[in-house]
């Protein structure tokens, strides 16, 4: 449930940050808030096809994860990803025409919510099938440790991925090789309609990491300026070359999974009750 | 956050709202940058 996030959310990292970072991140989190509530909208009026899956709620992450990040650090996550294309400066033009299919698009209208890509913002996408950008993620890194152009590639993926086959084969050879990629578990709490209680055996996701020596920890992911200094110290070992690191987002979305998702399976009560918690530390 | 920045005296209410304001004008533009676009071709 959210009670961890919002027990945690009390204890605030906002001094370490100045005031023009913090109205920095105000504007990003708020620019994703907007954008996703219009393609909501949008696709409300049958301008959208496909899947659209919002990221209302998590802004905190990307927003705190891509201040810790250097020019030419790589991102790439799933399907959940307009606020990560947005973080990383990608244009809000460019990624409502791809939504709505139109020639404008990142993809040329052709991709769709699941599939834009910015060579220019090192954005590798936008992945559809779950899981499956972790073993691409960690493949970026090896490339990175490969050219030893000191680059580092943050790997993002759900609480229902992280119960995917190849995230542990890619944890095994990202420690192994000390490859520069730091894995970020958004845990939102729900893999589509089945809460992180009904599906793991083991609930704390940071410690997923530990039969590949890999370390992590868990973050407020509701609170920015507690992802970004989380964020700092995971990305400067990486680049030290000291290899992977595990960062569990506890974090929650406020819509359904996807368009589709009435969101049955939790009450209105816990939503708000996130909502109105979260209200000191995001919107 | 919003409650943070006021606390804290970084901006006022009127700021925050300017701020909000833009970033709704920005992503208006988006939707209407969409819309004039034609759809593409399969």
């Amino acid at each position: 449930m959210a009670n961890a996030a919002t027990k945690r959310a009390n204890g605030s990292h906002a001094a370490e940050a100045s005031k023009d970072e913090l109205l920095q991140y105000y504007q990003d989190m708020l620019l994703i808030r907007r954008f996703e509530e219009r393609a909501g909208q949008l696709y409300g009026m049958g301008l959208i096809g496909g899947f659209c899956h919002l990221y209302i709620g998590q802004e905190a992450v990307v927003v705190g994860m891509q201040a810790a990040l250097k020019d030419g650090d790589q991102v790439i996550t799933a399907y959940r990803d307009h606020g990560h294309m947005l973080a990383a400066g990608m244009t809000a033009n460019g990624v409502m025409a791809e939504l709505t299919g139109r020639s404008g698009g990142y993809s040329k209208g052709k991709g769709g919510s699941m599939h834009m890509f910015s060579i220019e913002k090192a954005f590798y996408g936008g992945h559809g099938i779950v899981g499956a950008q972790v073993s691409l993620g960690t493949g970026i890194a090896f490339a990175n440790k490969y050219r030893g152009d000191g680059k580092v590639c943050l790997t993002y993926f759900g609480d229902g991925a992280a119960n995917q086959g190849q995230v542990y084969e890619s944890f095994n050879m990202a420690s192994l090789w000390k490859l520069p990629v730091i894995f970020i578990i958004e845990n939102n709490q729900y893999a589509m309609g089945t809460s992180v209680q009904r599906s793991s055996a083991e609930t704390h996701l940071h410690k997923r990491g530990a039969a590949f020596a890999i370390e992590g920890e868990e973050v407020d992911g509701m609170d920015v300026v507690a992802v970004r200094e989380a964020g700092k110290r995971a990305v400067e070992r990486a680049r030290a070359g000291e290899g992977p690191y595990l960062l569990e987002m506890k974090t929650y979305r406020y819509r359904g999974h996807s368009m589709s998702d009435p969101a049955k399976y939790r009450t209105k009560e816990e939503v708000d009750a996130v909502k109105a918690k979260q209200d000191r530390s995001s919107m | 956050m919003k409650k943070l920045i006021l606390d804290a005296g970084h901006a006022s209410e009127e700021e925050l709202k300017q701020i909000d304001r833009e970033i709704r004008t920005v992503v208006t533009e988006s939707a209407e940058f969409a819309q004039r676009k034609p759809r593409a071709r399969s």
